[in-house]
């Protein structure tokens, strides 16, 4: 098993790294969906909320690529957070994609028909979006906070991270957050998040394969 | 039996003390700036009467709690590390950003009518019961962590719920609903009274 691998086994879900700035951080992040709730804006808050919901189940995943694998997740954070959720997963990124979703979600154009260099617009921010995520995580990666150890998820080989890594959280994202029926909407949203909440209590805190 | 009775010590060490420093909470700071700065734009100031409140009353217990450790020894709460400025025993700059926005941002989920009823209860008091019990129920987490201590074994998350985290929501969620003029003299004169304790207590006699 790689170093960074065996790094974020160890520092997983220790609270003895805990810093107190992430109050401030939740309560920003709380302050970000708080003005979307005063808005009725539930097209953005259900966007984005199944974008997180998605994010955690792949998150989970990953989890699960280490455990069976005896190896290495995909990606792996190991140093500088305050709490390490899973191994892919610190709390500072989970905040910053429960915020991100809203962000690229209020960017969109009202019309969904309407065209960006003659690609429909929501497939245009699909691809964009992953492709400015992706420049991100690969700045991380050089600076050797975000570990990827399989030579198939790696740099200069990114375009897996951006057709999986991060084209689904945008696909589903947009398609909740155009769906017209609020039903549809709240099923998907609430679908996910009890099927991450059931495999986080069941593999990660009871199995604690992950 | 005291809990961890050294945590006292390791926070008086760092008191005001610029040595922790921590360039985010510039950052902080201007993001909270930002937010009150962006409610005053859209004139919300019921929201901001219920942020600033809370952030009064915050101050309140905060005193108190540091006029407890002076007296018997060790405060309610502690805050031994994790923060890059410590401003009083229980209380570091990050988690008082985090109370400057926590009344305007909780104001903005309360239903427009003050008087309306959620399973037979007036929502204000059900809200302000139901956050308390959130951030109490945090509270159960954040002494597993290093960065928070209660030192006392009598107390947790019943007496923070009780008599912290109800008169924060409660006071907030009043003076949300109240005239401008209630408003002004409610936050005016809690702020009145932090200002003349901190200059007694830390200023002067540096009791706190």
């Amino acid at each position: 098993m790689p170093e960074s691998a065996l790094q974020s086994l160890r520092i997983l879900r220790d609270p003895s790294f805990f810093q107190w700035h992430y109050a401030v951080l939740l309560a920003f992040v709380a302050y970000v969906y708080a003005n979307e709730i005063e808005r009725r804006n539930w097209d953005v808050i259900l966007g984005a909320l199944a974008f997180y919901g998605l994010e955690w189940f792949l998150e989970i995943m990953n989890g699960f690529v280490l455990h069976f694998t005896g190896y290495s997740a995909v990606w792996t954070t190991t140093d500088r957070t305050i709490y390490q959720l899973l191994p892919g997963l610190t709390l500072e990124i989970s905040m910053m994609f429960a915020v991100v979703a809203v962000i690229f979600l209020k960017l969109l154009p009202k019309d969904k028909n309407m065209k960006i260099l003659g690609i429909n617009n929501r497939v245009f921010f699909w691809i964009a979006n992953s492709i400015l995520m992706v420049i991100m995580e690969c700045i991380v990666h050089a600076w050797g906070y975000l570990i990827w150890n399989y030579s198939w998820w790696n740099f200069p080989n990114v375009w897996l991270i951006i057709l999986v890594g991060y084209m689904p959280y945008f696909m589903l994202s947009f398609y909740v957050h155009d769906h017209p029926s609020m039903k549809v909407k709240i099923s998907i949203v609430s679908s996910l998040f009890t099927v991450d909440l059931v495999l986080f209590l069941v593999f990660a805190i009871g199995l604690r394969w992950m | 039996m005291l809990h961890n009775p050294e945590a006292t010590r390791a926070a008086l060490d760092i008191l005001r003390s610029g040595k922790p420093f921590q360039w985010y909470v510039i950052t902080l700071l201007a993001l909270t700036i930002y937010v009150y700065l962006n409610e005053i734009s859209k004139k919300n100031w019921k929201g901001i009467a219920a942020g600033l409140s809370l952030y009064m009353v915050h101050w309140h217990a905060e005193i108190v709690n540091a006029l407890i450790q002076h007296f018997t020894g060790h405060a309610l709460w502690t805050v031994p590390c994790g923060t890059a400025f410590l401003l009083l025993v229980g209380v570091g700059v990050e988690i008082s950003l985090m109370f400057a926005i926590a009344g305007l941002a909780f104001s903005k989920v309360l239903p427009d009518d003050p008087k309306e009823k959620i399973l037979g209860i007036n929502n204000r008091l059900l809200f302000a019961l139901v956050n308390a019990a959130i951030f109490a129920i945090a509270e159960i987490f954040l002494v597993k962590t290093p960065t928070f201590v209660w030192v006392y074994p009598w107390w947790g998350a019943l007496p923070v719920f009780l008599t912290v985290y109800i008169p924060f929501f409660v006071v907030s969620f009043y003076c949300y609903d109240c005239r401008p003029r209630t408003q002004f003299i409610t936050i005016s004169t809690m702020a009145f009274i932090n200002i003349i304790a901190l200059v007694l207590f830390a200023g002067i006699l540096k009791w706190i």
